[in-house]
């Protein structure tokens, strides 16, 4: 027996100085995060990181010390975690989510896109038929406790549509910001009940649009039917595609467990469910859009001809960011 | 040729480690173990983080009240709105950016969010993870304060139904996924700071190349009756530093090796400090030679002979 030192025991007192500085730089970075850093240090940290990596496989093969191991494998996974853990941050995504991942989602769910679409037009012609034939659907569609329904007059409608209450104008902001808050909570609801294999997302988009078609076919009624749908698509040009995207989000989980294709189920969802969250968290955008044309644009406007136009603009604006914007980058 | 079948150790000693382990493959090959957060501490972990949210919550409330006696109701009103509705959606996105995959919560527990294929953790996975919030906690605490206000009779119970899925998914997968970490392809992970403890033995105290003058022999024989179990084991006694343990542990270890009392003069530890060198140096230099003795009870079946051909064709 030559000697008392053991081989894993030099293998360790060799490279424990490059351990301890990784260790170092990472309890830096976990604390500070990774921009803390100087940049000699940053230069440092993958050299440390493939230093220690190849320490651990050769500890793994020769080390029977426990706490050495145990130490080097916890210490790998830190280091991985920084240097390859997330990709995403708060500062840098926000440009890239605007301009290419979240255009590049929708283009990728068109398909998606048209269903949602197609469930919210049924919704809105059944709702209006409907209401059309028999006023009392309204209640059923839209419920008892809206401020304007088949017992209101004439008058008190065109009232609302071009604000001729006085004293309501704070009323109707904080009104406008309670739906945005309201309707992006129920966007986000239908992409998450699209795990229920899409059925309660088609069902909520089909919900919004019977409302829709029964509130427009109480007004058009009276022969406001113009003049209420340039009130609802000042904002609602916006909204309703917020709706429908955020359908089609749902509608892609629902498709991803039912139709995995060539992967496993989870595995599917997993890469579905990515788009989907990244659409739904650009409708939360849009929503908020609509909740200031709502807000602002609508009560500055009050003339008919211009809503329509502000509509027809932010329709053509969508459209041609849906159609354009971020083609041929990479989602990466 | 097979893969090397990799040897994990748990960094915990409790039961279910083992349970928790995963692998991921890093860019360049390596495989490394990753523990599962238990569910325990991830429900810890988000009550934490719900506890912020409350106090924020009723921060903004003190603030929209501070603003209403300025300005006016209708602002106060739209502020507290739109401060409480971010934070409701975006607190768990906001910081699982920012801070790679923790909130508050999470940092406190010492859990992190992972890419279940190993890759990076993108801003889509943790938009999708943290949206499924929705129908996991929100749509349940809707369903139980007003679900008997909505809803009657069966619609009532498959609502419960329903909920009950969704918030106690992490029971139903042996990955303790919740519903959230399915959609976003996410691991919730553990990652208890782990120290380099300095080595313990014999060999660690005395480095040099003379052998030191009370120096203990053991035969090859005796080395072999213990497999790397009962070293890693030995390893945690010593760092115990218990004497009547010690004491217990030697008495224990002699009795099993064919000790002979008049070999050794020293205290407790002494002997099983020397023993622990010696055990290790002989599991090393095993494992050089592709013999790994897992524990005792393997030792005697080292050598085990591979099924003859004729049989396996008989089978069919």
């Amino acid at each position: 027996m030559a000697g008392n030192s053991l081989k894993s025991s030099t293998f360790r007192a060799e490279r424990e100085h490059i351990w301890k500085e990784l260790d170092e730089l990472l309890h830096k970075a976990e604390k500070k995060g990774l921009s803390s850093l100087t940049s000699k240090e940053l230069l440092r940290l993958p050299n440390l990181y493939r230093a220690t990596l190849s320490s651990i496989s050769v500890a793994r093969g020769i080390s029977l010390d426990l706490s050495l191991v145990t130490y080097l494998e916890n210490l790998t996974t830190r280091a991985y975690l920084q240097i390859y853990g997330v990709k995403a941050t708060v500062k840098g995504s926000v440009a890239k989510f605007i301009f290419i991942q979240f255009p590049n989602a929708v283009r990728q769910a068109k398909w998606h896109v048209l269903i949602s679409f197609i469930c919210l037009l049924m919704g809105t012609i059944t709702g209006y038929t409907l209401t059309t034939a028999n006023q009392d659907w309204y209640y059923t569609f839209v419920g008892m406790d809206d401020s304007r329904s088949p017992t209101s007059t004439t008058e008190d409608l065109r009232k609302v549509i071009y604000n001729e209450n006085p004293g309501e104008g704070g009323d109707l902001s904080v009104f406008a910001t309670f739906l945005f808050t309201h309707n992006a909570k129920v966007g986000m609801l239908a992409f998450a009940l699209g795990f229920a294999l899409g059925l309660p997302t088609i069902y909520l988009v089909f919900s919004n649009g019977l409302m829709l078609g029964a509130f427009t076919s109480l007004h058009a009624s009276r022969g406001l039917g113009p003049d209420i749908w340039g009130w609802l698509l000042i904002h609602g040009v916006t909204e309703l595609l917020a709706i429908i995207l955020c359908g089609a989000a749902g509608l892609i989980l629902g498709a991803a467990i039912i139709f995995p294709g060539k992967h496993s189920r989870l595995d599917n969802l997993a890469i579905e469910g990515k788009k989907a969250g990244i659409i739904v968290i650009g409708c939360v955008g849009m929503f908020l859009l609509a909740g200031l044309l709502e807000g602002f644009g609508r009560q500055l406007v009050t003339s008919m001809e211009l809503r329509y136009l502000i509509a027809f603009i932010t329709g053509a604006f969508w459209l041609l960011y849906f159609l354009f914007i971020g083609r041929g980058m990479s989602r990466e | 040729m097979n893969k090397p079948n990799i040897q994990f150790t748990p960094i915990r000693s409790d039961k279910d480690s083992k349970k928790r382990l995963r692998k991921i493959e890093t860019p360049e090959g390596i495989e490394l173990a990753v523990y599962l957060a238990p569910r325990g501490d991830r429900a810890s972990a988000v009550i934490v983080d719900f506890v912020i949210i409350s106090l924020m919550v009723v921060g903004i409330g003190l603030t929209a009240a501070l603003i209403g006696k300025l300005t006016g109701a209708f602002s106060a009103g739209i502020f507290f709105l739109l401060s409480y509705f971010f934070l409701r959606s975006f607190y768990f996105i906001f910081f699982e950016l920012k801070w790679k995959g923790q909130t508050p919560g999470k940092r406190y527990f010492g859990l992190r969010v992972i890419k279940r294929s190993g890759g990076k953790l993108d801003s889509g996975s943790i938009f999708a993870r943290n949206l499924m919030r929705e129908v996991e906690i929100f749509l349940p605490m809707t369903v139980i304060f007003a679900g008997g206000i909505i809803l009657d009779g069966w619609m009532l119970l498959f609502s419960w139904l329903w909920c009950g899925i969704m918030v106690f998914m992490p029971f139903f997968n042996k990955d303790n996924m919740r519903v959230g970490d399915l959609v976003g392809g996410t691991w919730v992970i553990s990652m208890p700071k782990t120290a380099l403890l300095d080595e313990v033995g014999i060999h660690a105290e005395n480095t040099s190349e003379e052998k030191p003058s009370n120096n203990v022999y053991f035969t090859k024989e005796q080395l072999s009756i213990y497999g790397i179990y009962e070293l890693h084991t030995l390893e945690n006694v010593l760092r115990s530093e218990n004497p009547e343990l010690h004491n217990n542990v030697m008495i224990k270890i002699q009795n099993k090796i064919g000790w002979k009392a008049d070999q050794f003069y020293g205290t407790a530890e002494e002997f099983l400090q020397a023993f622990y060198s010696e055990l290790r140096r002989h599991h090393e230099g095993e494992i050089l030679m592709g013999r790994r003795q897992k524990d005792k009870y393997s030792g005697k079946h080292r050598y085990k002979e591979p099924k003859p051909i004729k049989n396996i064709l008989k089978d069919r």
